[in-house]
């Protein structure tokens, strides 16, 4: 009994959740039921056709996905900013083309794969020249709404903003309004995405500048309180990722298609794969195939590699596995009738006892009594001659000749039909070939493919295949007697429905096939048949990668273009930016100074006695103005060479002045450590060089020197060379090890040391001695140290900076 | 008692600059624009100027000019105050006729001894 009641309650638990996930699954799928998708104009990502269709580049391809995940889509149409609350409010389901930041992460959803990458591009009127950003000041700029290049973090509000730069914005709802208002001249400049401007600049009056920003991300973006979101964005992401990999996909056509302003029809078209599942039929068309159970056909027993019996009495060939592909998507049932000829085949279908010719030309004789299908094998028609014929060029050269064909064949009519030839008519290929070999006539004409088989199945050695008839191929149809016309359309269905993958598995088997040599090979033929087929490969292949590699290297140029604009662009801001700092240190120059002249004026007690903290704390807030001061100083001076700003003023100047200015202003310094200083210097050396920033950088180097020695002696030489003069200075400091050397010029490099917080310094000095000695006085700096046994820091400057430094006059 | 005339349009500067002088004795006269600048030299012929070279209405070294083609004024000692990031300037300065010139930010231990040393050499 106890058990019982187990066994029960356990039912109970399982039927119970059961129900529970199967509600759970409902209200999932109820919710996909209809999934709404926001929908604005932004040509050609989405907008809507004349007829009210929603379409363009996101529609195309998310109806792509949906229809394989049997979404039932419904478009919300709205403006941009329309779109964008519907989405915050949990109105819509998917918002298309949103592009990606952080802001937006904060307030939606995105799928992970990128979708496309888009830019802003800056367009003006005719009447305006821009070239920079900076140029955009004081002008009117019409942007749309809520754009991410208008509002974004990158978006052009934001990016004139930090530069300062001063402007009207014009907002407007589409970018459609933004170009109409610039050639409407209500708007000096304005911002859409390179992809709309690409597609659409040219229709109205406006002129593309080069200032492009805001790279971004473009994606789906999905409500956060959203419960469907993440299944949507699984299967996008799965969907879009596996469409982006294959190349005849709606997503890789509608990009091609969309960006290249192709008409849209082009993205569904040959598209072979896309119905492949279900072929379409109508009704009627259904119901003729249940009314025909059986469907008769006949072969041509020699024709090769279509349709042949093998030694072993097998009818097989390539249009047999076009007829199972065919009956097994159709539903239909072609079967074969064995007539041992093709001239009994013929007579047969005169007399509608056999329905269907699954691989026959065109011939004006043929329709007669027949309806023929879409082509769907092409060959080429040949001359065929004794090896010892001349040479042949083409089909005018045998016109007065003895010419073999066969009956019922293509070939006969065309001989009879379009050239002056009177053929002599075989009943088979076999038979037309052994009189073209024993010479009862000059020439044959003939489907390369198949006469190539006889001739090596039959060792005709004497024969070759001289020359085509033309350079057009022939097609091959399925022909379907007269008064079936809807076999014909529903022939034609099933042929479309083939894709290019199974019908090259097709060829590739018979094509290549390794005819059964029942005779000794005519190896020769194999050979020629194999040559020809493959140099027309080789010569298609060249001619597609040719195309593939034009249009890569067109597509090179273009990027490359961009990314050489780009790059002015990027150097145009590095320069503004050392502007900026420049200018900028300047203003914070005017406040610290008055700083350390009014703790200055305290200090020297001419306000009054100061007790010894407030001199010791007032000394400390006029030596860290002080400092700040020199960090803001090394900053201007660092920027403005950056900016290429900086003046050089060379004049004569003897050396030992300088030098001994240099030492005055770190003597206190020099006083205060107790350390000694040598002077090497021959007093009567002359320079024509920049003595401001000269000594500048000796100054930087000697007080260096005295900062980081405890003891010792601090030196200064000065040794000739040539024509430069090296300029050292030596310490018995703490010395640099090996590792720390090569970093020393750098900014902000400073070497870990117990005098690191002590010496104090901005980590700008020697960077920007580096930058003053190679830069402005157009020579270069040097280092030597171990650890323990002090430095010699030093600089090699020529003695006259005329010849060699123009650029800084820039 | 020397006068001196200050010119110069930061209040900060102004006060810190008067008062040094002030303390050491010597009456200031206070422009702070350039135009102010050159009708009090000229009305009350101080016997030095101290003139700031950035000014809000005339550049330093046009008021420099003006004083100095002015007969009356042409040998009143003038001493430029400079700022560091105007470096480029100080040549056209002296080419324009100062006699001298200080560097901001200005140091009141020294900046008596620099004024002074000045107007020796020029005297």
């Amino acid at each position: 009994m106890w058990l019982y009641k187990k066994i029960w309650a356990f039912f109970i638990l399982c039927t119970l959740a059961l129900i529970v996930n199967a509600s759970a699954t409902d209200k999932l799928s109820q919710h996909k039921s209809i999934i709404r998708v926001g929908a604005y104009d932004n040509r050609p990502k989405i907008y809507t056709n004349e007829t009210g269709q929603i379409e363009g580049l996101f529609p195309d391809v998310l109806n792509e996905i949906a229809q394989q995940e049997s979404w039932n889509l419904e478009y919300v149409h709205g403006t941009w900013s329309e779109c964008l609350l519907r989405l915050k409010n949990n109105d819509i389901d998917i918002m298309v083309d949103v592009a990606f930041s952080k802001t937006r992460e904060q307030l939606y959803l995105f799928n992970k794969e990128t979708f496309l990458v888009n830019w802003a591009t800056v367009y003006t009127n005719k009447d305006i020249r821009i070239n920079s950003l900076i140029d955009l000041n004081n002008k009117k700029i019409a942007v749309m709404k809520g754009s991410i290049h208008t509002d974004g973090d990158n978006g052009i509000k934001r990016l004139l903003y930090q530069f300062a730069i001063d402007c009207e914005y014009i907002e407007v709802d589409s970018y459609k309004e933004v170009l109409t208002h610039l050639s409407n001249r209500k708007a000096d400049a304005g911002v859409v995405n390179r992809i709309f401007g690409s597609l659409f600049s040219r229709l109205y009056d406006v002129q593309e500048t080069s200032i492009i920003f805001n790279p971004s991300h473009i994606k789906f973006a999905f409500p956060k309180q959203s419960i469907i979101a993440p299944k949507l964005i699984n299967r996008i992401d799965y969907h879009l990722a596996r469409m982006k990999d294959n190349p005849d996909s709606i997503y890789n056509k509608a990009m091609y298609v969309y960006l290249s302003g192709l008409p849209r029809e082009l993205i569904f078209s040959q598209n072979k794969t896309g119905i492949q599942k279900a072929i379409p039929l109508t009704h009627a068309e259904k119901e003729w195939i249940r009314n025909h159970p059986i469907i008769r056909f006949g072969v041509d027993p020699e024709f090769a590699p279509f349709e042949y019996v093998n030694q072993k009495g097998e009818f097989i060939g390539m249009t047999f596995e076009y007829i199972s592909l065919i009956n097994r998507r159709l539903g239909i049932n072609m079967q074969l009738v064995k007539d041992k000829s093709w001239n009994m085949v013929i007579s047969n279908v005169k007399k509608k006892n056999i329905d269907v010719l699954p691989c026959v030309s065109i011939t004006k004789n043929r329709k007669q009594y027949l309806k023929f299908s879409d082509p769907y094998i092409n060959f080429y028609r040949a001359i065929i001659t004794r090896t010892d014929m001349p040479f042949l060029t083409g089909i005018n050269d045998i016109e007065q000749m003895t010419v073999a064909v066969q009956d019922n064949s293509s070939h006969k009519d065309y001989l009879l039909n379009q050239t002056t030839i009177k053929p002599i008519v075989y009943q088979t290929l076999k038979d037309a070939l052994y009189a073209t070999s024993n010479g009862e006539v000059q020439a044959f004409v003939g489907n390369i493919a198949s006469s190539a088989y006889w001739i090596r199945k039959l060792n005709l050695v004497n024969l070759k295949i001289a020359a085509p008839t033309s350079q057009e191929a022939q097609t091959l149809h399925f022909a379907v007697r007269n008064d079936w016309p809807e076999l014909v359309s529903i022939i034609n269905k099933g042929l479309a429905s083939l894709t290019q993958q199974e019908e090259r598995e097709i060829r590739k088997r018979w094509i290549n096939v390794e005819y059964k040599p029942g005779i000794d090979p005519g190896v020769v033929w194999r050979y020629i048949f194999q040559i020809i087929c493959a140099a027309g490969f080789v010569v298609l292949f060249f001619l597609f990668w040719n195309f593939r590699l034009k249009q890569e290297i067109k597509r090179r140029i273009q990027t490359d273009k961009k990314l050489n604009e780009a790059n002015e662009r990027l150097k145009k801001l590095d320069q503004l930016k050392s502007m900026f700092i420049a200018s900028m240190s300047h203003e914070l120059r005017t406040p610290l100074n008055s700083i350390i002249g009014f703790t200055g004026v305290i200090l020297l007690g001419m306000t009054g006695p100061l007790n010894d903290k407030q001199k010791d704390h007032l000394t400390r807030v006029n030596n860290s103005a002080k400092h700040l001061l020199n960090l803001i100083t090394d900053v201007i001076d660092i920027s403005k060479i950056e900016a290429g700003r900086i003046d050089v003023y060379p004049e004569n100047i003897m050396l030992h002045t300088v030098i001994d200015e240099a030492i005055i202003s770190i003597e206190p310094q020099l006083k205060s450590k107790n350390l000694t200083l040598q002077k090497n210097v021959p007093d009567d050396i002359q320079l024509y060089t920049d003595k401001k920033r000269l000594l500048q950088c000796l100054i930087n180097y000697l007080s260096n020197a005295v900062k980081y020695t405890e003891e010792g002696t601090v030196t200064i030489s000065v040794k000739i060379l040539d024509d430069s003069i090296k300029i050292s200075v030596k310490d018995t400091g703490i010395g640099i090890s090996n590792d720390d050397l090569p970093k020393l010029f750098n900014a902000f490099e400073r070497m870990e040391s117990h005098l690191k917080i002590k010496a104090g310094g901005t980590g700008l000095g020697l960077y920007l001695i580096r930058k003053l000695v190679t830069e402005i006085l157009g020579g270069e700096v040097f280092v030597e140290s171990q650890i323990g046994e002090g430095s010699t820091f030093g600089l090699i400057i020529p003695l006259s900076i005329s010849t060699n430094t123009e650029i800084e006059t820039q | 008692m020397k006068k001196v005339l200050v010119i110069e349009d930061n209040d900060n500067n102004m006060e810190l600059i008067t008062f040094i002088l002030e303390t050491n004795h010597y009456e200031t006269l206070r422009a702070e624009t350039g135009r102010e600048g050159i009708d009090l030299a000229i009305n009350n012929k101080p016997d030095f100027i101290l003139l700031d070279i950035q000014l809000p209405d005339i550049m330093g070294t046009d008021v420099l000019k003006v004083i100095r083609n002015h007969k009356s004024c042409d040998s009143i000692p003038i001493i430029a105050i400079t700022s560091y990031a105007m470096a480029g300037d100080r040549e056209n300065l002296l080419h324009a006729g100062c006699d001298g010139y200080i560097e901001k930010p200005i140091d009141p231990l020294i900046v008596m001894d620099q004024i002074e040393s000045v107007i020796q050499s020029r005297s």
